[in-house]
């Protein structure tokens, strides 16, 4: 795995130098060759030892926030199968299943396409923010060509991530052109349920990812602009990988 | 007929399961337990692997 | 070196600019401070407790005397009688047995336990109690709708709470309640996700998975159970609004009839699955509620008994294999809901096996404070409290546990009681614990002994004399849910008559025992008045929030060491090593 080599928040004291780290830093505490005090990361206190805890930290709050993401969703598929077991027994003692199957549009294997790309342009992204050798020069302050790499291909993911969506879209609009809505069977039920879920969780890594793209932009600190680039991807392959499962769920497990 | 209301007849229909719904709620039951334990054993192990 | 002016950077973004400006994040700061914080879901949890405990009132004497007129509204009618039952549980449950322990007293100690100054993610630890108060308020605005406020329970069983047809308080009122509890699922896991980041990796040096005291671990685990469980109830909340506004029927069996009304095609669904999904969160909620009292009830007896807690790894593992046991139990609450016999005996299995590390629990309670001559100030009385309702109320847990003995119990005040001493009571002793071990950190003052020992007193005798009846009106068939027991025909009148002295009693108690908090706000408003003492650690305690400075900023060149694991006690017992100590005054096996 890549490593995070910047140093830690040079600017503690909030001093700038206006340009977005363009001159070099005036604080020189590296950090890490044990040299007086403060100087080695590893005995200031938690929480204050620079970019490879800060990002950890983040790694492991998404870790958890995806967990119970994911009992969400294992609990709606559990109810799925339930629901799609249900019947009753009219009055003449015939099980009655009301489930029929939902068709589901071929436009979501397009989708699921983008959504695939849309993930290896990210990855391509957060690679980017820990190449060793640019990220040194730009943390020395020698133009940004981490930021801009990734800035570029997270935007692919961000044009990518929107025709997702829109995909979707069209998805449920072809559906409701042959009449079929949220209300009409307990299998369009969950097909709307699902897919509309999953769309709220993209659309919120569309936020994120306009939100690091204006960390990539704004932040002086190339640690946050790490930290930012990445929690965003790992999110959005995730929900990635989640939907790769629940297209297959709703194609083949109807 | 008003005063029974239909809790009687829903306890009824809900005990009258055929059994592939209860086959789907013990497959439903294992989902959502198996899938709970292992994030909470995940979650443990981390904790454990930080330090 | 002269700090160099901050020059004016043109380039920055009126948001970025706005947020440095001193004065907005001085304020961002304090408001995004876990002591700020913790507070505020403390005084959301007394101003909710404070109501709860006044719809139960209402709720005892309207049981106790069926015609008697409530001041300004007249007589209790049914339906409002099961909205107070409602908001009562509501209210209980998730705003205080809920908030207060995990989010309260986790925000304002945690940090300090574990060595470090700061939560993990303190914009979304504020984002969490933002959205409890909203959430409260949106479930209290309940009352004040038309129709009033839900009549389905704390537990809102369907076809009941998903049709505007099964009562007043089941439309408009019954939304909020969605609207409420959806807020709370989200904000107690963004609180979940902090406090587990915090003490995934914001343990100061030297802390170790030994090291770490056991209330850090009952958090840790409630903050676990917390992310799993609430996740499952935000789905089926979200499930049960499909069922209320877009006609959809997860919830409703074939052709039910709710009111005279018979529902027709609405789906084959099932008021058991939603049983399910609740009970799938509702277990593991009560062991939320429940693990840091359990934790700080370990630390406190060894605190005040100075001994070392006996058994402490197996302490550890006991908190580990409750939180983990909790979400394999759900089953047990629907015995009798028309879950399939083999369901039944599974998850009957799992939850007698409960027994084992809750047992193992108070084994180590009482050998940590056997013989000891344990220091009896107000914490350590309230502390064994604690055990003493745990016991009473944790026994009539394998009772209930088993399907053929619930079959009959279920539905009467057996289960009532139950719950109160094991979950309320016994939660409410740990919260109490809490205000009374760590006055000193929270006010800078101690709570007076006197008060706050007649406060024990008269709250254990109000607690056992209002629950431990409830046992055996249980037994002699008294209803759950009945808003009133006088009046019906039949051979039940005759019996349920019977309980009646025994109602009233019970009533009484109950208003005894609302009447022996009064001591508790007396205290802590003389504790206001009283000027600060300076003594840091007047208990001798030896776990991290007791150091000194533990709760001003950290110099970057000082990190907190932990040196040994928690309550460290010569065995003469005057002696003690603290986990800050790098100096060892008496001997003591290598850690």
């Amino acid at each position: 795995m890549p490593s995070t080599i910047t140093p830690p928040e040079i600017d503690r004291h909030r001093i700038s130098d206006g340009n977005n780290g363009h001159r070099p830093p005036t604080d020189k505490r590296t950090g890490g060759n044990g040299e007086g005090d403060g100087d080695n990361w590893n005995n200031r206190p938690r929480g204050h030892r620079g970019p490879h805890e800060r990002i950890s930290q983040a790694r492991i709050g998404l870790f958890f926030a995806l967990g119970g993401d994911l009992m969400f969703f294992v609990a709606l598929i559990s109810v799925f199968f339930v629901t799609k077991a249900s019947g009753h027994f009219d009055a003449y003692d015939h099980f009655i299943n009301q489930w029929l199957p939902t068709a589901i549009p071929s436009i979501l294997w397009l989708n699921t396409i983008a959504l695939l790309l849309s993930s290896v342009t990210a990855e391509i992204a957060r690679r980017a923010m820990f190449r060793d050798v640019d990220a040194m020069d730009e943390w020395f302050g020698l133009g940004r060509p981490v930021s801009y790499r990734a800035a570029l291909w997270l935007s692919a993911t961000l044009a990518l991530g929107i025709l997702f969506l829109a995909g979707q879209w069209v998805a449920w609009d072809q559906l409701a052109a042959q009449h079929v809505f949220f209300r009409s069977n307990p299998s369009s039920h969950f097909f709307y349920l699902i897919t509309i879920t999953h769309a709220v969780h993209l659309f919120l890594g569309i936020v994120a990812l306009i939100v690091a793209l204006a960390a990539l932009k704004f932040s002086r600190s190339l640690a946050t602009r790490q930290v930012f680039v990445d929690t965003t991807v790992w999110y959005w392959h995730v929900m990635g990988a989640l939907w790769i499962f629940l297209f297959l769920l709703l194609e083949f497990g109807q | 007929m008003t005063l029974l209301q239909g809790c009687t007849q829903c306890l009824d229909s809900t005990r009258a399961a055929p059994p592939a719904v209860q086959a789907a709620y013990r497959h439903a039951i294992l989902l959502l337990a198996s899938a709970a334990s292992t994030l909470f054993i995940t979650g443990t192990l981390l904790l454990r692997r930080q330090r | 070196m002269n700090p160099l002016p901050i020059p004016t950077n043109p380039g920055a973004p009126f948001m970025a600019r706005l947020l440095r400006h001193e004065w907005v994040s001085a304020k961002l700061r304090h408001a995004t401070h876990h002591r700020t914080i913790g507070f505020g879901y403390l005084l959301l949890s007394l101003v909710a407790v404070i109501i709860g405990a006044l719809l139960s009132l209402i709720m005892r004497t309207h049981l106790a005397w069926p015609n008697w007129q409530l001041p300004l509204h007249g007589p209790i009618l049914p339906e409002e009688y099961l909205a107070l039952v409602t908001m009562h549980g509501t209210l209980m449950l998730f705003f205080v047995l809920t908030v207060a322990p995990q989010s309260g007293f986790g925000n304002l100690i945690l940090p300090a336990q574990l060595g470090t100054r700061h939560m993990a993610f303190p914009r979304i630890n504020a984002a969490g109690l933002y959205l409890t108060a909203f959430a409260l308020v949106t479930l209290l605005a309940a009352f004040f709708v038309p129709g009033g406020a839900p009549i389905g329970g704390w537990t809102a069983y369907p076809p009941l709470s998903a049709t505007p047809l099964a009562g007043p308080g089941q439309g408009f009122g019954m939304d909020l309640w969605l609207a409420s509890i959806a807020l709370f699922s989200i904000a107690t896991t963004l609180n979940a996700i902090n406090m587990l980041t915090t003490i995934t990796n914001l343990r100061c040096e030297g802390l170790t998975w030994e090291r770490l005291p056991l209330t850090v671990w009952g958090w840790f685990t409630a903050a676990l159970l917390s992310i799993l469980a609430f996740s499952v109830l935000l789905a089926a909340i979200l499930l049960l609004f499909c069922d209320r506004h877009l006609h959809s029927g997860f919830f409703f069996p074939a052709q039910d009839l709710i009111s005279g009304t018979l529902l027709q095609h609405r789906g084959d669904g099932s008021p058991l699955l939603w049983l399910h999904l609740f009970w799938f969160f509702g277990h593991p909620e009560v062991y939320i509620a429940i693990l840091p009292g359990m934790g700080l009830t370990s630390m406190v007896i060894a605190n005040f008994s100075r001994r070392r807690v006996f058994a402490y790894r197996l302490m550890i593992a006991t908190t580990l294999l409750i939180g983990f046991l909790g979400i394999l139990v759900w089953g047990h609450h629907m015995f009798v809901a028309g879950l399939n016999p083999f369901a039944g005996t599974a998850f009957s299995i799992s939850t007698i096996a409960i027994a084992l590390p809750a047992a193992a629990k108070v084994f180590s309670w009482l050998a940590t404070t056997w013989g000891s001559r344990p220091r009896l100030a107000t914490p350590m009385l309230f502390a064994l409290g604690f055990v003493s309702l745990f016991i009473t109320g944790g026994l009539t847990g394998p009772i209930l546990a088993q399907p053929i003995l619930d079959e009959y119990l279920h539905n009467t005040f057996f289960v009532v009681a139950h719950f109160h001493l094991i979950m309320a009571m016994a939660g409410v002793f740990g919260l109490f614990c809490a205000t009374y071990y760590w006055a000193p950190l929270l006010f800078h003052r101690t709570l007076s002994e006197p008060l706050g020992k007649l406060h024990f007193w008269t709250t254990l005798l109000g607690a056992y004399s209002t629950f431990l009846p409830m046992h055996f009106t249980g037994l002699a068939a008294e209803p759950r849910h009945y808003s009133q027991l006088t009046g019906i025909a039949g051979p039940s009148a005759a019996l349920l008559q019977s309980t009646l002295p025994l109602q009233r009693h019970i009533t009484a108690s109950a208003i005894f025992l609302v009447c022996a908090q009064l001591p508790f706000f007396l205290n802590l408003l003389l504790a206001w008045r009283r000027p600060a003492n300076k003594d840091t650690n007047p208990w001798d305690a030896t776990t991290m929030e007791w150091a000194p400075n533990a709760f001003n900023p950290h110099p970057i060149d000082q990190p907190s060491i932990v040196y040994r694991g928690p309550s460290h006690y010569a065995d003469t017992g005057t002696e003690f090593l603290p986990q800050w100590s790098p100096v060892n005054t008496f001997n003591t096996e290598a850690e």
